[in-house]
């Protein structure tokens, strides 16, 4: 499956004040929202900005911020725009996701709490503000291809063919939330549904990624194939950690875990393929 | 930060975007479709813009003037600029008021600004962030060289 390395990688194009500042506020609030969900998810009464009834869902949630703790440290420490520009589309999708599902069940939160304000700071200021930045960064330093490694042509196609797949179901489930929840292996409501398109929103960029005209470059996946690792290992082992009831034999019940390996699959044997490669 | 001559058409546009983007809600707030501004009966009986943002005829008018003028302001960089600085200050400054007489009024799910205005968190929010990106934008140095363009 590799390709010979024809390119030489182009070198590191830093990442502006700005977008330095948007990472880190981004990750200051998804390890508070993350962490919280994850490892307290029956306190959602409490600190949350609406109530989770099944703790299942307050990780489902969680599991998603948790895993994106990964991709920012890098992002931060990387420094290279080059490795994150990319991933930027997939943030897009991510926030306007969840602003689309805050609208149909604004009802369900808490106004006044504290993490109502960080929630809507962050979907409103994500699809105003990336923009704006973007064009800014581009205007400062420059962009150029990233060069380097390429994946194959197999690869690609699988990268555009599950982006696809995924981007299928953000779509039903952002349309038939209610229906998906009953078909859920545990009780959720349609609110809980939506939020978690998000996720699967953010992981079928990656397809986006595989059709663009640099969808080859090896440094455009990688930062993005470790988020899809990272929420779909915390995923798996959400489902395992906690012992409220889990229907394996409702509509969607098995085809949960399926996602959620996909999720940690694909990347593993990507990497393990181009690691070493640059 | 100082930008150059090519970086500040960067200015202008984003200060556009947010134009647009308040001058697209205005309109919007105007549509007399239940899908996109349901009625909330409860509290002071106002739409909600996307089942969101607390309106009214006068909070649209309010949003259309904040995106004409913003359209109208930025066809130059000095205009972008002293857009940002003024609808940017405005902006924050009603996010301010709001909290105000939310806090006063005990965090209600909806509130009259002045009798008038109605607003709610997500509406707040929204002040807060278009705002501080607005100001923020109107405030960055620019090379001078440029100013005129």
């Amino acid at each position: 499956m590799t390709t010979a390395n024809l390119d030489r990688p182009n070198p590191r194009i830093p990442l502006s004040r700005e977008f330095q500042f948007v990472f880190a506020a981004i990750l200051v609030g998804i390890s508070l929202f993350g962490l919280l969900l994850y490892l307290l998810p029956s306190e959602t009464a409490f600190y949350w900005a609406w109530v989770i009834r099944e703790p299942r869902s307050a990780i489902l949630i969680g599991a998603g911020y948790s895993g994106a703790i990964f991709y920012y440290l890098i992002a931060l420490r990387g420094h290279d725009w080059l490795e994150v520009e990319s991933g930027l589309g997939g943030l897009m999708v991510f926030v306007l996701t969840l602003l689309i599902a805050t609208m149909p069940d604004w009802e369900r939160f808490k106004p006044y709490h504290p993490m109502t304000f960080i929630w809507l700071a962050f979907y409103y200021g994500g699809p105003l503000a990336i923009p704006v930045f973007y064009r800014m960064q581009i205007a400062q330093f420059g962009n150029a291809s990233p060069g380097g490694a390429k994946i194959s042509q197999a690869w690609r196609t699988w990268l555009a063919v599950r982006g696809l797949i995924y981007f299928f179901i953000v779509l039903l489930g952002m349309l038939f939330a209610p229906i998906i929840a009953t078909l859920w292996p545990w009780s959720i409501e349609p609110l809980e549904v939506r939020v978690f398109m998000g996720q699967i929103a953010a992981i079928a960029w990656q397809g986006g990624i595989a059709i663009q005209r640099d969808g080859l470059a090896w440094r455009r996946h990688r930062l993005g194939l470790v988020l899809s690792a990272a929420i779909g290992s915390l995923q798996l082992i959400g489902l395992l950690m906690l012992h409220t009831p889990y229907n394996l034999y409702s509509p969607l019940g098995a085809v949960l875990p399926l996602i959620f390996a996909e999720w940690v699959v694909t990347p593993l044997f990507m990497f393990s393929i181009y690691r070493r490669q640059i | 930060m100082t930008l150059d001559r090519d970086s500040n058409s960067f200015v202008q546009s984003g200060q556009r975007f947010v134009a647009l983007v308040y001058l697209v809600l205005g309109i919007l707030g105007f549509l007399p479709f239940d899908f996109i501004n349901p009625m909330h009966h409860s509290g002071i009986g106002v739409p909600y813009l996307f089942n969101l943002v607390a309106i009214n005829a006068l909070h649209n008018f309010v949003h259309l003037s904040i995106g004409i003028s913003g359209l109208v302001a930025t066809r130059t960089l000095a205009g972008a600029q002293l857009w940002g600085k003024i609808a940017g200050s405005i902006l924050l400054l009603l996010f301010i008021l709001g909290m105000v007489q939310a806090a006063i009024e005990g965090f209600p799910n909806d509130q009259l600004l002045w009798g008038l205005i109605p607003l709610n968190s997500p509406g707040h929010m929204l002040h807060l962030v278009s705002g501080g990106l607005t100001l923020y934008l109107g405030l960055i140095r620019t090379s001078p060289t440029a100013t005129k363009s």
